[in-house]
Formats: structure tokens, C-alpha cells, sequence
């Protein structure tokens, strides 16, 4: 995985960020706190503690204006479709 | 890092000139020999006062409005502080006369004039661009704004303007442009010149013939990664702060004043915005740094005993930097001594950063609605959805914030029922205190925007007449008549008219100020419904018309409260909002 793409992968779930595409928006921060944060360069992290559940997350990744969070489960991409 | 105001720096090594003469061919000395002037010249109408410096729209209200025009304030700003001596003239909010402005411009000896322009005014701007040039042959003009950037090439082709420049970030690039000229510095993307202008050495990216056969010359795509931190703060006393501090919609205490955190909005995909997708095209937002917007917040409180500030930056910037700003407010103690109002997205915020602005200060939120169809939401890639719209509102309201509520009516797929369905969702939402005030416009498919793209393609606009684009007709075909959607839109204006909302307002009277503000409130009201007097300027205040007109309309909502939707809108819960999962 490029480092431009941060990808975090925990059970069934992954997550993957696209740092260079994130605005500093901050709507996942809103949305998901427990799952994501804005790094010193105000881009988008994923955090490692305990996630928000998988409506949340999916809620944070739809609020994102450029669409830099992608989400699968089993493999399977949920979002964006 | 502690930001101070702009101080002038002490007598440094000048750096070394490549051009010695101004543009009158008089030797100088420094750059201070320079002279910049920014502002607006007069424009005079029936219609009213023209808000050219409201950020992303333009309109003309018939009750007096002057709204900061903040890029251009720190262009002048940052001018100053790069050592050119600066005038701020905008002649709109001084109420001068063209004639006078033009004397007063030519008493500073002016070398080079900023003007923003819009699209309902840029014909009238062509006009006064070559008036000012046969009266001052020597001024250079450079103009900019959303329709330049949009249409660079059109204004080259039909006026004398001698630079443009595309963009969001003309306060830095007009700095860059003239010590270009000065300094020999290079010369950032975005700006446009004539082959025949020697001043600029800049080798051209693009090179454009008019149909004269001139030759329009340009430095590529606009410049737009500047760190909005290194700007000044906005120099409140040469951009005569005061004309901007009291006659205003958004304040309820003044002296009050604006900021611009954000460039421009985050969310950046509205299709009818036009800054969205022209001076801040997607992918461009940036924003000042919490504590950056902190230190300009405390430079106007204790400077100019500011009592409110409204930010108009499309979206505040939310997360992390919201939390960092309130926390600042709060700790200093400035959330007791200044209010403070932005723009928010309806589903962007949790109760818990609610609460967080109630107790930082914040009073004013305004929201963008634009309707309350969701198959309209959708089609203007608002990513909203219509239980937001209550949600929204209810939360903020709830941490004692006053939701002020931006509407739009005029769509071309929207049919009269729509429009009166938006209408009775505000009726509803006034009626349940979730609203405080509202502004209702009529929505113009600005040039340039994908909306005014669509409605190219659809064979939906009614007339290309920048001119028309005021938001005192539609330009776009609806299915329902030009005069129902003035009478629509006064309809709405009327729609708070409730007994429950009314009553509200009155036991919530505390001091002699509320009082004044409720009276304040109504006369900007009535001036509203009079914007939208199906008479236009045929009536006035004092009409027998217009005052039959308004009676009736107000008198309809609040001998009758309910709507259509009260039992839809009363079923929406907090979980309804996504932001709430």
C-alpha cells in the first residue's frame, strides 16, 4: 500500500484513507471520532483504539466532501459503491 | 507563534527597483511611492443598494445593507503591509455619487485601482472601466472575482481593463503582480495582461487573440496554494471598518464587524454556488489556523470594542479546529465580551460541539436550506438530507444559538406545490422556535456554475442578460409565472408570521436592546417584502399596494398556523440525521 494511503484493517473491516485527497473537512472527525482524527497537517487519520460502529464510520465516510475514506468489509467495498 | 497587526517595519535596506517611474513616468524612490487604490466605484440604481461584497451571490435590498468585502480588505491589508501606500474607496457603502468617487479617486493620484466585480454588475463595471480610463489614462485597472475567473478572455475582449486576476487569492497575487512590475519578482499564475504592456517581463503561459486581433497574454491557472496565516490582519481603520458595522442583517449587537476564516467552503460541490467553481474550486479549501483566527478575533474586541463578529467563510471549519477555537474563546474570557457567527452545514455538527459554541459565544448560524425537497437537495449535490433541515436547527438551538435559515425558491424542476412545500417547512420550524430569521431569495444559475450548465444544456435559461441575473426576476424557466414567484417569495418572507412565534419574541424580551433589535428585525422584513413586490419599483414603502399586499400576507399565516407538514416534520428524531448515529 503507497504511503500516500493509509489502510487499517481490523477483523472483517478495512479502512483506507487517501491522504492527499483529504481537505481538512473534518466531517469523519464529527461523525466517527473514535475512528478518526486530523494529524498535525490537519489530513485525516485513521485512530488505532476501539472504532465507532460500522453505521457511524460509513456515515463519516459518506459526509466526506472528496470521498478520501473508503470502506470494506469481507473484501467486499461498501463505500463509496 | 504569536501574530501581531501589521506594524510598519523600520527602515530597512530597500530592496532595489527594476522599475523606477510610477505609472504616471514620475521617478520614485520605494514602493511607498506607489500608490494602490481598492474598493468599488459607485453604482447607482432604483432597485436599491447593490451588495457587490456579499461573498458568493449578488442582490440589491431596498433596506440599507453594506457587508464587508474582507479578500478585498486584506488585499489592501497586505498591500500596506508590503510597503505601497494604500487608499480604500469603496463608494457603494460611503453613498457617494460616481462623480464625486471619480474626483476623490483622482485626488490621490492612483497608479493602480482593484476592483471585484459579479456577474450582474460586470456589464455596468465594462462601462465605468473605460470611463475611468479616458478620465485617468494613466490608472492601471485590475479587476477580479468570480466572473473573470470564470471569463477572463470576455472582459479583455470588452473593456480597457489592463490586468485581471483569476482566483480566490487575489490579496496575495496583487501583491506578487506589482512587485512583478517593481521588484522583478516572478510572477504567480492567474494573471492576465495585454502583448503591449511592457511593465509585465513574465514570459506567457497562454497566449489568447481577441477578435481586434490584440493579443491577451496569461500566467497559467490561478495561484492558489498561499497559507492563509501569513496574511495581516485585515487594517480595520484604512478599510473604515465602521462603514461595514452597523447596518447588517446577520448582527444583533454593535459595533460589529466581519472575518473570513476559510477559503472557502469544505463542502465545495453546491452546483449553484459560483465561488465553489470558480474562485474556490474543489480541492482549494483552506483556512485559517485556529489560533491565527483567535488573535484577529481579540485584535478587533480590544482594538475597536467589536461586540459581534460574523464569519463569512462558506463552511466554519469544524473537528479538531472548532473545538481549538472555542476552547480559546473560553479560556481567554473573549466568549463573554464578543459574539460570534458563521456558516454551517445543517448535518455537520453533534450536539456536543453545539454546546461548545453556546458556551465559546457563538449566537449567529446561518444555514443553507436552499429547499425542502429532497429530490432538489440531491440535484444540487447539497449532501443533505431533509430531516437535517429540523436536526440541524434544533441542536444548535438547544445550545442557544439563533439558526438564521437561507431559502431558494425558483427551481425549474420545482413545481408550485414544492415551492409551497418549502414554504410550510419554515412556517413549521418557525413556528416551532427552531428557526430565528431567514433570508429567501430567488435562485440564480450564476455563469459558470454547473447549474448554469445543466440549464444551458436543458434549454432552461430565459435570458444570458448578466444583468438579469439580480435576483429580482428568474432567469431560468419555471413551471409557474414570474409574477407567482414574487409572491412566493413574499409568502415566505411572511411565513414566521405565527402566533406561537410571535409570542415567543415578545415574552423573550429582556432588555430595551431586544426591543430595538425586534423592531430593527421587522423594518429589514418589510424592506425584504418589498424587494419582492410583484410591482417591483413602481411601489414603495409607503405604497397602499405594497401595504395591502404584505397585510394579506402576513394576516394569512397567522390567522392560520398550520401547515401541510406539521405531523411529517413533529415525527423526525434526533437519530434521523446522520451526524446523530
Amino acid at each position: 500500500m503507497s504511503k500516500d494511503v493509509q489502510t487499517i484493517k481490523r477483523g472483517d473491516l478495512e479502512i483506507r484513507v487517501t491522504r492527499p485527497t483529504c481537505i481538512s473537512a473534518a466531517t469523519c472527525v464529527v461523525y466517527a471520532p473514535n475512528t478518526f482524527d486530523l494529524d498535525e497537517d490537519n489530513i485525516a487519520v485513521i485512530k488505532e483504539g476501539e472504532w465507532d460502529k460500522l453505521e457511524k464510520i460509513i456515515a463519516s465516510a459518506q459526509s466526506c466532501p472528496v470521498l478520501a475514506i473508503e470502506i470494506f468489509q469481507k473484501g467486499k467495498k461498501l463505500y463509496p459503491k | 507563534m504569536t501574530y501581531l497587526p501589521y506594524m510598519p517595519a523600520k527602515a530597512k535596506k530597500l530592496p532595489k527597483l527594476i522599475k523606477k517611474t510610477n505609472t504616471q513616468g514620475v521617478v520614485i524612490k520605494s514602493l511607498k511611492d506607489i500608490v494602490a487604490v481598492v474598493g468599488y466605484a459607485p453604482i447607482e440604481s432604483k432597485k436599491g443598494t447593490p451588495l457587490l461584497s456579499q461573498n458568493r451571490q449578488f442582490q440589491y435590498f431596498n433596506a440599507p445593507t453594506y457587508i464587508y468585502p474582507m479578500v478585498p480588505a486584506y488585499a489592501a491589508s497586505n498591500l500596506q503591509k508590503h510597503g505601497f501606500k494604500v487608499y480604500w474607496m469603496d463608494g457603494i457603502s460611503e453613498k457617494k455619487k460616481y462623480d464625486a468617487w471619480m474626483d476623490e479617486l483622482a485626488a490621490t493620484s492612483p497608479d493602480y485601482l482593484l476592483v471585484e466585480t459579479k456577474s450582474p454588475i460586470v456589464k455596468t463595471h465594462w462601462k465605468q472601466i473605460n470611463d475611468i480610463k479616458n478620465k485617468l489614462p494613466f490608472l492601471k485597472l485590475i479587476w477580479v472575482g468570480d466572473h473573470i475567473t470564470a471569463f477572463p478572455i470576455e472582459t479583455m475582449e470588452n473593456s480597457n481593463v489592463d490586468y485581471l486576476i483569476t482566483g480566490g487569492d487575489y490579496d496575495f497575487v496583487i501583491v506578487n503582480l506589482l512587485k512583478h512590475i517593481y521588484l522583478g519578482e516572478e510572477l504567480e499564475g492567474g494573471v492576465y495582461w495585454r502583448k503591449e504592456d511592457i511593465d509585465i517581463t513574465a514570459k506567457p503561459k497562454v497566449k489568447t487573440k481577441l477578435s481586434t486581433g490584440k493579443m491577451v497574454y496569461s500566467s497559467g491557472p490561478s495561484s492558489m496554494r498561499h497559507t492563509l496565516d501569513d496574511l495581516p490582519f485585515v487594517d480595520r481603520k484604512l478599510t473604515k471598518w465602521e462603514l461595514y458595522a452597523y447596518e447588517n442583517g446577520n448582527y444583533k449587537y454593535t459595533p460589529a464587524t466581519y472575518m473570513y476564516s476559510g477559503r472557502d467552503c469544505w463542502w465545495n460541490r453546491c452546483t449553484f454556488c459560483v465561488w465553489d467553481h470558480t474562485l474556490n474550486p474543489i480541492g482549494s479549501y483552506r483556512s485559517f489556523s485556529p489560533e491565527r483566527l483567535f488573535a484577529e478575533v481579540k485584535h478587533v474586541v480590544d482594538k475597536y470594542g467589536v461586540k459581534e463578529i460574523f464569519d463569512d467563510a462558506g463552511t466554519l471549519f469544524i473537528g479538531p479546529k472548532l473545538k481549538k477555537f472555542c476552547d480559546l474563546l473560553i479560556k481567554s474570557g473573549y466568549n463573554k465580551k464578543v459574539r460570534y457567527g458563521c456558516n454551517m452545514r445543517f448535518n455537520a455538527l453533534t450536539q456536543e460541539y453545539y454546546d461548545l459554541m453556546g458556551k465559546a459565544g457563538f449566537r449567529f448560524i446561518l444555514y443553507g436550506m436552499e429547499s425542502g425537497n429532497q429530490k432538489t437537495l440531491d440535484r444540487l449535490d447539497k449532501g443533505t438530507k431533509e430531516a437535517d433541515a429540523i436536526v440541524g436547527p434544533m441542536m444548535a438551538r438547544s445550545a442557544g444559538l439563533d439558526p438564521h435559515i437561507t431559502i431558494m425558491l425558483g427551481y425549474p424542476w420545482e413545481s408550485y406545490d414544492d415551492a409551497k412545500r418549502t414554504i410550510a417547512i419554515a412556517k413549521y420550524a418557525f413556528k416551532k422556535g427552531y428557526y430565528e430569521t431567514m433570508q429567501a431569495t430567488i435562485v440564480i444559475p450564476y455563469p459558470a456554475t454547473p447549474l448554469w450548465k445543466e440549464c444551458k444544456e436543458k434549454g432552461w435559461l430565459l435570458t444570458e442578460d448578466y444583468d438579469k441575473y439580480d435576483m429580482r426576476q428568474p432567469v431560468m424557466k419555471i413551471p409557474f409565472s414570474h409574477k407567482k414567484i414574487l409572491e412566493l417569495e413574499q409568502d415566505l418572507y411572511s411565513s414566521f408570521m405565527t402566533p406561537q412565534y410571535i409570542t415567543r419574541k415578545i415574552v423573550g424580551i429582556r432588555s430595551a436592546h431586544d426591543f430595538m433589535y425586534l423592531f430593527y428585525m421587522g423594518k429589514k422584513l418589510i424592506g425584504h417584502l418589498l424587494d419582492f413586490d410583484p410591482n417591483q419599483t413602481k411601489v414603495n414603502y409607503f405604497s397602499p399596494t405594497f401595504l395591502k399586499n404584505a397585510s394579506i400576507k402576513l394576516g394569512s399565516h397567522f390567522f392560520a398556523p398550520k401547515t401541510s407538514v406539521d405531523a411529517e416534520k413533529s415525527a423526525i428524531r434526533l437519530v434521523d440525521s446522520a451526524v446523530n448515529l
